[in-house]
């Protein structure tokens, strides 16, 4: 066992096989070809769902026979119906996330999320977008876990660059990405740009848009004091700020109403929101955190 | 309204407001932010753009140092400047200020400590200093007399040098004198108001209608002191002389526990004739009396040496001339034979001297007799004009009316004369007689002395006694 060879370096092998044991939640959205997850909608598997009234025009043969024997009424049965869904993983890595292990934690993020799909059965795909030139596929639509592989190799050539704004990054996305289920966007989402259509596209799209957070400690604490000169380090630009300290309450207000506005539009949108800190360790992001808030459950 | 608004003594210097350029240009140009990478500045950009953080406060408080700088050389130039608000001097332009110079004001406050005088001055020297544009004093110093020390002036340096000038003077302080020169100052010069720096040993009332106000400025009072308030001498019995000296001292000195001292009596040359120790009791004056012998004629010192500190010298000391003994030199009228032949007798005694000088006494029955330079005359069968409101029961009587003379007393301040009236009545039918020959009515008469020179002030801490003062007996007798 000594001499295992590690998978990734992203995950130790023992991390990878517990979150291997695990599932995504529920998604509402399908897609149309069969697959191994239940959807919520009534199909035709083997699995009874529920009994509705019959109308004319339904197919007699899902007629419950032995309910109309004893009650003289139709009804009819109703089957779950197997489908298959698509996992697609949206990563921002423009040159901010290139701070405090950010990139680190979502690449560990999309990884751990990618191998539950994939063992899960889901259709993983994975986008990582720093600008409009270069191309965003990591994984292509792919099944099984035969396709960790490429998954991993992917996610670990990653590195922050361009200053791609999410919304943008998402509009790409969703232009390459055909098929329903759920789209994970990782990024810090420190935009000036808004957020109000993108999640709204996103479900348009047949997405269930769930939108994971990270920011460095600098971020979610910041200990600036002083007149200082802020320089961006996706734009370069700077902005100075006089008296530093006396405005970290505003900051944090900021902070929390961002926080606030994406996770209101990914929940309106039937999304998810999580908020996490890149100064976590991975394996609490992924086995606590994201379990605690139902990103994934044991299978 | 615009008596309140300033007047500017140096506007030129308004220019210096021409140096918040390079003070501000320096600022900005020093000005130097320590950079600081951050992933993003989205949301630092939030904050800048928040209404609160560019509230009006906000943005002061951003150049907080630059603005305080430029506070600085605000309050620079308007020192330079030279703002004078005009309050008070439109108002008073020219004050008098009287400065008390007599004895008392010599006291000081501690051993080694300053005088009244000299605190009084150190005011009066921080009023010449505060003097502003078109504002003018004069100083003038007053005790038995007012002084002044130059007109009314704005020139600082004439003011502290007459300042200087004055002095205490060993006399106590005349208000009155002193109110009279500020009237006749006024005559000259308009002003409304008069400054009186003193010591407070002033009179409660003085007689005068002022047309200005009198501010009063009290000194700081004095320390302990015990002086001479009164002496005085008689004749003793054996031919010597009596002298008593009374001595008061101030509360100061007897709260501290009392005050002891040595009052000794010496000759003109210093040679000691009599001492006696001196412990203030409670009461706070003790009268002494000394013994001289007939030798002790002439100027005498009478002086009160303190065991520790005492606040004033001047009252320590006082000097009293003695006259020498001589024969009474007496003049009697040719007519009156029998006291010629009685005083002739008296071996002290010089009836019609023949050596120039004044009498002592002069007897006669002649209204021209009454006329000659003597201490005392005595007329027989005559009523001196003089004495004529004294003898108004004796106006019925005859000009036969005598007066005899039963007793007389001295005392150092008056004489006192027993007459005895006797007399005729006047040969008259409508005016009975007032007095007969019977029981004759005697009247004594009390004839005061004029005193020269004596303090009218009713009580001091330490009054002076001037050698006019002690002089007492040389009053002349004017009743016979």
């Amino acid at each position: 066992m000594a001499d295992e060879v590690a998978l990734t370096r992203l995950f130790p092998n023992a991390a990878l096989t517990r979150i291997e044991r695990h599932r995504l939640g529920v998604a509402h959205f399908t897609a149309n070809r069969k697959g191994e997850r239940i959807a919520r909608g009534r199909g035709r598997s083997t699995d009874f769902s529920d009994y509705r009234d019959y109308v004319p025009g339904d197919d007699i043969r899902f007629v419950d026979w032995n309910i109309f024997a004893r009650l003289r009424r139709p009804y009819l049965k109703l089957f779950h119906e197997e489908e298959e869904r698509h996992l697609a993983i949206a990563i921002d890595r423009s040159a901010s996330m290139g701070f405090e292990d950010k990139l680190l934690r979502a690449t560990q993020a999309a990884l751990a999320l990618g191998l539950v799909g994939l063992a899960g059965g889901e259709r993983v795909s994975v986008y990582a977008m720093a600008d409009v030139a270069a191309s965003p596929v990591v994984l292509p639509p792919a099944r099984g876990r035969r396709n960790l592989g490429k998954l991993v190799a992917g996610l670990e050539g990653l590195a922050a660059a361009g200053d791609l704004a999410p919304e943008r990054a998402i509009e790409r996305m969703l232009a390459l990405h055909k098929g329903k289920g759920i789209a994970i966007v990782v990024s810090d989402f420190l935009t000036p740009g808004r957020f109000d259509t993108t999640f709204s596209r996103i479900q348009g799209a047949g997405l269930e848009p769930w939108a994971l957070q990270i920011l460095g400690p600098s971020e979610l604490d910041p200990t600036l004091d002083g007149d200082l000169r802020l320089v961006d380090g996706e734009t370069g630009h700077a902005l100075d700020v006089t008296a530093a300290g006396d405005l970290l309450e505003i900051y944090h207000e900021h902070r929390l109403a961002l926080e606030h506005t994406v996770s209101s539009l990914a929940r309106r949108a039937g999304g998810r929101f999580l908020a996490a800190s890149a100064g976590m360790d991975a394996e609490t992001l992924v086995l606590g955190t994201m379990r605690r808030a139902g990103w994934i459950t044991l299978r | 309204m615009s008596a309140w608004l300033p007047t500017l003594l140096a506007p030129a210097n308004a220019l210096l407001a021409l140096l918040a350029l390079p003070l501000v240009a320096v600022y900005f140009l020093k000005l130097r932010r320590p950079s600081y990478l951050v992933p993003s500045t989205a949301l630092w950009r939030l904050v800048t753009d928040d209404q609160r953080v560019n509230s009006p406060f906000q943005r002061f408080k951003r150049h907080l140092l630059l603005w305080l700088q430029l506070l600085a050389l605000l309050l620079l130039v308007l020192a330079a400047l030279m703002p004078l608000v005009k309050a008070d001097q439109e108002r008073v332009l020219r004050r008098p200020v009287f400065v008390d110079a007599s004895a008392s004001m010599a006291a000081l406050d501690a051993p080694g400590g300053q005088s009244r005088l000299d605190h009084a001055k150190r005011e009066v020297a921080r009023l010449i200093d505060d003097l502003g544009p078109g504002q003018e004093l004069c100083l003038v110093s007053f005790a038995q007399r007012a002084r002044s020390h130059g007109g009314f002036t704005a020139n600082k340096r004439l003011l502290l040098a007459a300042l200087e000038e004055i002095a205490v003077e060993d006399v106590e302080s005349d208000l009155e004198e002193a109110m009279r020169f500020a009237q006749a100052l006024s005559r000259a010069a308009s002003f409304d108001e008069v400054l009186l720096v003193s010591d407070g040993n002033l009179p409660e009332r003085v007689g005068l209608d002022l047309a200005f106000a009198l501010r009063y400025q009290l000194v700081p009072k004095a320390g302990a002191n015990v002086g001479i308030t009164a002496v005085g001498a008689r004749r003793g019995r054996d031919g010597g002389w009596v002298v008593y000296v009374e001595l008061a001292g101030s509360g100061a000195a007897l709260a501290a526990g009392g005050a002891t001292g040595l009052v000794t009596v010496a000759d003109a040359n210093g040679a000691e004739l009599a001492s006696e120790a001196l412990a203030l009791g409670e009461g706070g004056h003790q009268r002494l009396l000394f013994a001289l012998n007939a030798a002790a004629s002439g100027l005498v010192v009478v002086r009160y040496a303190p065991v520790g500190f005492d606040s004033l010298a001047s009252d320590d000391v006082c000097y009293l001339a003695l006259p020498p003994p001589r024969d009474l030199r007496v003049r009697v009228a040719p007519g009156l034979v029998a006291f010629h032949h009685a005083l002739a007798t008296v071996s002290e005694i010089v009836v019609n001297p023949t050596t120039p000088g004044a009498d002592d006494l002069v007897i006669t029955d002649s209204l021209a007799d009454l006329d000659r330079p003597a201490r005392v005359a005595l007329s027989v069968g005559l009523v001196p004009p003089a004495a004529a409101p004294l003898t108004l029961p004796m106006t019925g009587c005859a000009s036969s009316c005598r007066a005899i003379v039963k007793t007389w007393k001295q005392s150092i301040s008056s004489e006192i004369v027993s007459l005895t009236i006797r007399g005729s009545p006047r040969n008259s039918s409508t005016s009975p007689p007032a007095m007969n020959d019977g029981p004759a009515p005697r009247r004594t008469i009390a004839l005061a002395s004029s005193l020269r020179g004596r303090s009218r002030a009713r009580s001091r801490m330490a009054r002076p006694i001037s050698r006019s003062m002690a002089l007492s007996r040389e009053g002349r007798l004017k009743v016979t």
